[in-house]
């Protein structure tokens, strides 16, 4: 007899339907699984054996055959145990569904019987609502997150027997109720935590507002971790599109916490420099996101930027142009989103001490030179904001008022978002994410601003690429004040941002 | 011809390293062969002394390199006092001490903040009343001591531990550009050319620069440093030491002030050198720079270098408006930053 289950896997962070076929028939006993099936989905006979008996069940002593549909992608991982399960069953006659309406099922079974979560299930939520399958089977664990998606009727199941009742008409159960928001973030703070480095805080801002990346140059301890830190509670909240978003990714590299949820926190992701190409941008033969795609919406900080390794680091322009990663692979080419601000920091020299007032620097300047060096020009172009942190002195710290509250910034950037997004009315963008084009339609200058960007750029010998950074900066800060027109005091401002490009920067090799 | 000879001569004196004999036999009236003839080398090591010293001549004529025998009038006068005089000093650039007075300014190559400042302000006055510098054109004080001699248009001499030819260090690479097509200085060396950069070079390299010079001043230098080997040259040879003095829970300043201990003279300005001189120092003309009230705030607060968000708290102003500000400032020339968010007047 021939039974059909309908199944989802995970391609990336997107659901793609599987159908699970199941085919007994008379002849010698065995059971086989063909359709690309990976070791943990070869497994599952052994689990599923297990499974129907603990569950007092009868598994049928025949030929079985298990196809997994279509068969050219990879199917990994344990999620088909349940559908291959109630596949046998129903072919053995086992379950007589009386439900009318189509269903999709997914599951890891335990040896006794009971069901056990697996990622990525809010996507698959989204891809049967996308299908027309109004009902879907999930681990119990797992279906407050099905659950988020509305119009999809999502059933979360205990155990086996629990589901061949429910089929079978014995027992009735009710659908899963939505999960409330969760927190992903393990750090969190205040604005007003940090004493002193007013620049520093104020550039932050001008960051989150443009959704600029920013560089922070300075000795360790200064505070630059702490700054990156508390970005994300003066980033605007996650629109509800963005928190999905968001979710989809969380959940499909198994990182929500246990019950699930819909995140509604900007993620903050801070990987050690160790880390590699893979890991970074996601990887293995059947991709899952990596670091960039984890902060996609959200900030990526990468502390001591020059110690990465350079392949992980010139991974990161495509993304940071366009947003998203595509990885092919021999089975297709997957596309992860990672729009993310990457906020780096670095030492001002290996050892850490150039220009501290208090310890001498104990680098060769050729050493400086090289440790400039690691970060390459490209990557460079793409920091729209370098600032410097330098350690504050205890006297300094003292004498310093309290910081502004998180909140009131916020306040201020949302409202200078609301103002860019009034000025880009098609569709909605950032100033960070300005080209050329957008440049030239959007930072009009006035005469008299522009003689000023002159002499500026005189002055302190900017390049062609620095002088279109500080217009977008200028054009931040503007957003800020709520001006229409760059004035002279946003570029007078914004050029405070650029250290790196300043030639008294240079004077650190003498 | 007879030119020729005579270099080739001196070029084999040098080669010898034996340089106490020479300055003895070479002040006594010798002529160059006596002098060969008298150090009793044997005859094998003189001839190919010789063929050695043929070559670095037509190596010299060909790479532009002057040749300046202990015997040349143009010989640094107070270099040929010391008792080891090099018997020829090879120059790429101007002999600029010909032209007046000089100093010599070492420290350490790895300075702080503070001193690579006073390098500067001392520098650069000294070099504003006319003194030319004498270093040791390594990096850290001595190449922030050259290039502020360069900038502020004087003169400076730079004293290698390599053949003359060798760039080194590297990254010295545009100040010996600079410094040779200014004009307005020299690199010399005793070293043949193309010797390349030994450690026991720059220790030997020290007694020139305190050679050439009645005064070295010392700016950071830990106990243990090449800068404290060429002040103790200094006063083998008779000149004088003067040292800035430091935190004394600094590293970089335990050498300045161990030497002040023991008798340098204190220097906290450039007209404290001056004096020496017996300069009068030129009156700087104090600027009145029109401001504004906000511009003033700060300009008034900038009496000494500060600390950016030292400036903010004394001022009370806005970031926002603080920034602005000091791109106006920094923008007209008033002043300038350095890295350590680190903000100062301009020297007048």
């Amino acid at each position: 007899m021939l039974a059909k289950v309908l199944s989802a896997t995970l391609l990336g962070i997107e659901g793609a339907p599987v159908d699970v076929e199941v085919d007994i028939t008379n002849g010698l006993p065995s059971f086989t699984i063909v359709g690309l099936p990976d070791q943990a989905v070869q497994e599952s006979r052994e689990r599923i054996r297990s499974a129907i008996k603990n569950s007092e069940l009868n598994f049928p002593v025949k030929r079985i055959t298990v196809n997994l549909a279509p068969a050219d992608i990879k199917k990994e991982g344990p999620a088909f145990d349940l559908p291959i399960a109630l596949g046998i069953l129903m072919a053995s006659e086992v379950i007589n569904p009386k439900l009318e309406e189509p269903f999709l099922v997914v599951g890891e079974l335990s040896l006794d019987g009971s069901i056990r979560p697996v990622n990525g299930i809010i996507s698959m939520a989204i891809m049967s609502k996308e299908l027309d399958i109004p009902v879907m089977f999930v681990p119990y664990e797992n279906s407050s997150e099905a659950a988020l998606i509305p119009g999809i009727k999502v059933y979360g199941i205990k155990n086996l027997v629990e589901i061949v009742q429910f089929l079978n008409g014995n027992i009735t159960l009710s659908p899963s109720i939505p999960a409330r928001s969760i927190r992903i973030n393990e750090v969190s703070g205040d604005f007003s935590d940090i004493k002193g480095q007013e620049s520093a805080k104020r550039a932050l801002e001008i960051a989150a507002c443009g959704f600029h990346n920013v560089i922070m140059v300075g000795p360790p301890g200064s505070g630059k971790t702490m700054l990156a830190q508390r970005l994300p509670t003066i980033l605007p909240p996650l629109t509800e599109e963005e928190a999905l978003e968001v979710t989809k990714i969380y959940s499909s590299a198994g990182l929500l916490p246990k019950g699930g949820g819909i995140v509604e926190e900007r993620p903050f992701r801070a990987p050690h420099h160790s880390i590699s190409l893979a890991g970074m941008v996601g990887g293995t033969s059947n991709p899952r996101p990596g670091e960039i795609s984890l902060a996609h919406n959200g900030i990526l900080f990468l502390d001591e930027f020059p110690e990465f390794r350079r392949d992980v680091l010139e991974a990161l322009r495509q993304p940071m142009e366009d947003g998203t990663l595509v990885i092919s692979r021999a089975h297709g080419s997957i596309r992860f989103p990672a729009r993310f601000m990457l906020v780096a920091s670095m030492n001002p020299c290996p050892c850490g001490y150039l220009g501290d007032t208090r310890k001498a620097c104990t680098c060769s300047p050729y050493q400086i030179e090289r440790y400039f060096s690691k970060i390459s020009g490209p990557i460079l172009d793409r920091i729209d904001i370098q600032i410097e942190v330098p350690r504050l002195e205890t006297d300094t710290l003292i004498k310093s008022n309290p910081g502004e509250r998180s909140e009131s910034i916020r306040e201020r950037i949302k409202k200078a978002r609301e103002f860019q997004a009034y000025r880009f009315k098609e569709g909605f963008r950032f100033n960070g994410l300005m080209g050329p084009n957008e440049l030239k339609k959007y930072c009009k200058l006035t005469p008299s601003v522009q003689s000023l960007l002159r002499e500026i750029v005189d002055k302190f010998h900017l390049s062609a690429r620095s002088y279109d950074k500080l217009l977008k900066l200028a054009r931040t800060i503007a957003d800020l004040g709520e001006s229409e027109l760059i004035r002279e005091e946003d570029i007078l401002e914004a050029i405070q941002y650029r250290v790196l490009d300043r030639k008294y920067w240079e004077k650190r090799f003498s | 011809m007879g030119e020729e000879i005579f270099l080739i001569d001196w070029l084999l004196l040098n080669l010898t390293g034996r340089y106490r004999q020479i300055k003895e036999l070479f002040s006594r009236g010798y002529s160059t062969e006596d002098i060969i003839s008298f150090l009793g080398l044997e005859k094998e090591r003189v001839l190919s002394l010789r063929k050695r010293a043929e070559e670095e001549y037509k190596r010299s004529l060909d790479l532009g390199i002057q040749l300046i025998p202990l015997s040349s009038d143009d010989y640094p006068v107070l270099l040929r006092e010391i008792t080891d005089p090099p018997a020829l000093l090879y120059v790429l650039g101007e002999k600029v001490w010909l032209k007046g007075n000089f100093i010599s300014v070492v420290g350490t190559r790895k300075p702080t903040r503070y001193g690579i400042n006073a390098t500067r302000m001392i520098v650069s006055r000294l070099v504003e009343n006319g003194i030319g510098i004498v270093s040791g054109f390594a990096y850290g004080i001595d190449a922030v001591a050259h290039m502020e001699a360069i900038k502020g248009g004087g003169y400076t001499i730079g004293v290698l531990g390599t053949g003359i030819d060798i760039v080194y260090p590297k990254v010295n690479r545009s100040l010996r550009r600079d410094i040779i097509e200014s004009k307005r200085g020299c690199l010399i060396s005793e070293f043949p050319i193309g010797d390349s950069p030994e450690p026991w070079h720059f220790p030997r390299r020290n007694r020139i620069i305190s050679g050439l010079t009645q005064i070295t001043l010392v700016i950071e230098a830990s106990l243990k440093s090449g800068a404290m080997i060429t002040a103790g040259y200094a006063l083998e040879q008779g000149r004088e030491v003067f040292a800035v003095p430091g935190n004394i829970d600094s590293e970089n300043s335990q050498g300045t002030n161990q030497l002040i201990k023991e008798g340098a003279k204190l220097i906290t300005s450039g007209d404290d050198v001056l004096e020496e001189f017996n300069i009068i120092p030129k009156v700087t003309t104090i600027r009145p720079p029109e401001l504004t009230e906000e511009e003033a705030v700060i300009w008034n607060i900038l009496n000494e270098p500060r600390l950016e968000d030292d400036i903010l708290n004394i001022s009370g102003l806005d970031v926002s408006r603080f920034n602005i500000i000091i791109t106006r400032l920094e923008l007209r020339g008033l002043i300038e930053r350095s890295p350590g968010r680190i903000l100062k007047r301009r020297d007048g």
